[in-house]
């Protein structure tokens, strides 16, 4: 079947904005509740907004993130102004974490988020470039 | 017990014939389930769940809950009742649950089971089930079937954070029946086990849910006078002297919205109540805010059961009574009898809750989408304030059913109001 965009909305999150942590996924998980996606599919599209909105908010200044709906699955790019990320091999890795303290204090930087993302998508590109910033594009199916 | 009302069983049914179409309904429902239409109050199934809010409020009597009656019950060969905890809350001090389980036993059952014992072992094993807990945080604790409703049907993504702790009555309900059976002889089938019951849906999540070991349900305000008159005849003729109840204290923690946080010892648990706040609550766990905390408890009544539609005493004073009765019973030696402890049974099970779906689950997403533009196309047009005259309880519920073609738009009195003001400029017509 041919790729045909439905719907697409996009959203501004700003780093170190805690207390709007999560509305962005919310939101999200709105639309898809309302338009009858299946549930197992909401879940999976909420935790991987919820990870990166979260990395987002953690580590980078400021944020788009992009999301489309086609006739056969859901797509997130996101795009940060941020410190970037050294080394994304192990990022990827469960437990690994850059977090400070602080954060972890709040109970962040289990280390859990990118690997979150990956393993909840059906599809998962990450770039990154040191000092400037990391583009993220996951998609996860309809069907 | 009734029959299923359509697809959805819901406990609670509409009388058109009491209805005076007033919106007090419409307005406190939380879900927005009811609508007007031709002067009458209707449910939409697919969404309401079963709080009882709009049986509190209707003045005219025409929402009614569906339970059971005594009746209801002949055809079994031995009946046994399982009050709920919000019982003994309906009573003051000079009334001890000893009493109240004997005056139970004298107005008619053949046993009586308290399940303070019950709950101590279902505590413990939600306690191990949150210990041993890997998923998303935090496990949602919940027996209340509203709750459990609420979440099948608008948060389904989160069913997987429900706790797969069966009931202390169902426990209770279930143990009861294998030890009547084995002791009388009798088949199961031939033995009733009638929960006394704060709230109308209880039955109906049961039965929806998994083979519940629980034959109906009486709610506590219509058994009450029976029981209270039976409970004047028992304390004058002494006959609780001789009875036995192993009624724990500790178990009856359990009655009050935040007891379990205090019997699971576990400083990281919330315990929410009132159906407002556990949808706020709900909101917060799907932002992820709560991905640190154990576990919530949530109960859609106000303090928890005690706090039940069904219930007669004030919630208030219910409260002060379980709390004076955790005194007693803390301060009085209980011996130990065969029923003290569940905890070698089998308490955990597989979750079994189902998503329920919603009305447009299933259609195809492009018109979906579709309807969606139409929704917020005509919702532009609307005044945006929410007065429910035409039936539809929000300006964008209002939207939501004329895209779903089940109102007209025409019965916007604002709308209107304003194209009659118009008409009669147009005719030059004074008007105040």
């Amino acid at each position: 079947m041919d790729e045909e965009v439905l719907f697409s909305q996009t959203f501004n999150i700003s780093g170190r904005d805690f207390a709007n942590a999560g509305t962005v996924s919310v939101k999200i998980k709105r639309i898809l509740k309302e338009l009858g996606v299946r549930p197992e599919v909401v879940y999976r599209v909420s935790i991987c907004c919820y990870e990166a909105e979260m990395n987002i908010i953690m580590y980078a200044m400021l944020a788009i993130l992009d999301f489309t709906i086609t006739n056969n699955e859901v797509i997130i790019n996101i795009e940060d102004e941020g410190p970037g990320i050294a080394d994304i091999e192990r990022a990827l890795q469960e437990g690994y974490s850059t977090a400070t303290s602080e954060m972890r204090e709040m109970g962040f930087g289990a280390g859990l988020g990118l690997p979150n993302i990956k393993k909840n998508s059906d599809e998962f590109k990450i770039e990154s470039v040191i000092a400037k910033g990391t583009k993220l594009n996951f998609k996860i199916y309809l069907n | 017990m009734q029959e299923k009302t359509g697809t959805y069983n819901h406990s609670i049914y509409f009388e058109p014939d009491k209805c005076k179409g007033d919106m007090n309904c419409l307005k406190v429902c939380p879900v927005e389930a009811i609508r007007i239409r031709y002067k009458k109050a209707m449910m939409l199934e697919d969404k309401c769940i079963d709080c009882g809010e709009c049986v509190k409020v209707c003045e005219a009597g025409a929402i009614v809950p569906l339970t059971n009656t005594f009746k209801d019950f002949s055809k079994f060969k031995y009946t046994v009742a399982i009050p709920s905890l919000a019982l003994y809350s309906q009573f003051d001090r000079s009334i001890k649950p000893k009493t109240i389980l004997s005056s139970l036993k004298k107005i008619g059952f053949d046993e009586v089971v308290d399940i303070t014992r019950a709950c101590i072992s279902v505590v413990k094993a939600q306690g191990k089930y949150v210990k041993e807990y890997k998923g998303k945080k935090p496990v949602i604790i919940s027996f209340c079937p509203t709750c459990i409703k609420l979440i099948q049907m608008r948060y389904p993504e989160m069913i997987s954070h429900i706790a797969p702790v069966i009931s202390p009555m169902e426990l209770a309900a279930k143990e009861t029946k294998k030890e009547v059976s084995s002791r009388s002889g009798l088949k199961i089938d031939e033995i009733g086990v009638i929960y006394i019951t704060p709230c109308p849906p209880r039955m109906i999540q049961i039965s929806e849910n998994y083979n519940s070991d629980m034959d109906g349900s009486i709610p506590i305000s219509e058994i009450y006078n029976t029981l209270y008159t039976a409970i004047q005849q028992v304390i004058r003729d002494k006959t609780d002297e001789n009875e036995f109840f192993d009624i724990s204290g500790f178990g009856m923690n359990y009655a009050l919205s935040g007891g379990l946080r205090f019997m699971m010892n576990n400083e990281n648990g919330i315990s929410v109540s009132g159906l407002n706040d556990v949808l706020f609550i709900l909101e917060e766990i799907e932002k992820g805010k709560l991905h640190n905390v154990d576990f919530v408890e949530i109960d859609a009544c106000p303090e928890g059961c005690i706090g039940g539609p069904m219930v007669v005493e004030n919630t208030y004073i219910a409260r002060t009574n379980v709390l004076n009765l955790i005194n007693y019973f803390g301060e009085t030696k209980i011996p130990i009898g065969k029923r003290n402890t569940y905890d070698n049974c089998d308490i955990i099970y597989e979750n079994i809750f189902e998503p329920l779906a919603r009305e447009n689950v299933n259609i195809d997403i492009k018109s979906a989408l579709n309807k969606m533009a139409e929704k917020k196309e005509i919702l532009s047009h609307l005044p945006g304030i929410n007065c429910g005259a035409c039936g539809s309880p929000t300006c964008e519920t209002c939207a939501e059913d004329i895209v779903n073609r089940d109102v007209n738009a025409s019965e916007c009195i604002i709308i209107e109001n304003e194209k009659l003001k118009k008409l009669l400029k147009e005719k030059n017509i004074d008007y105040i």
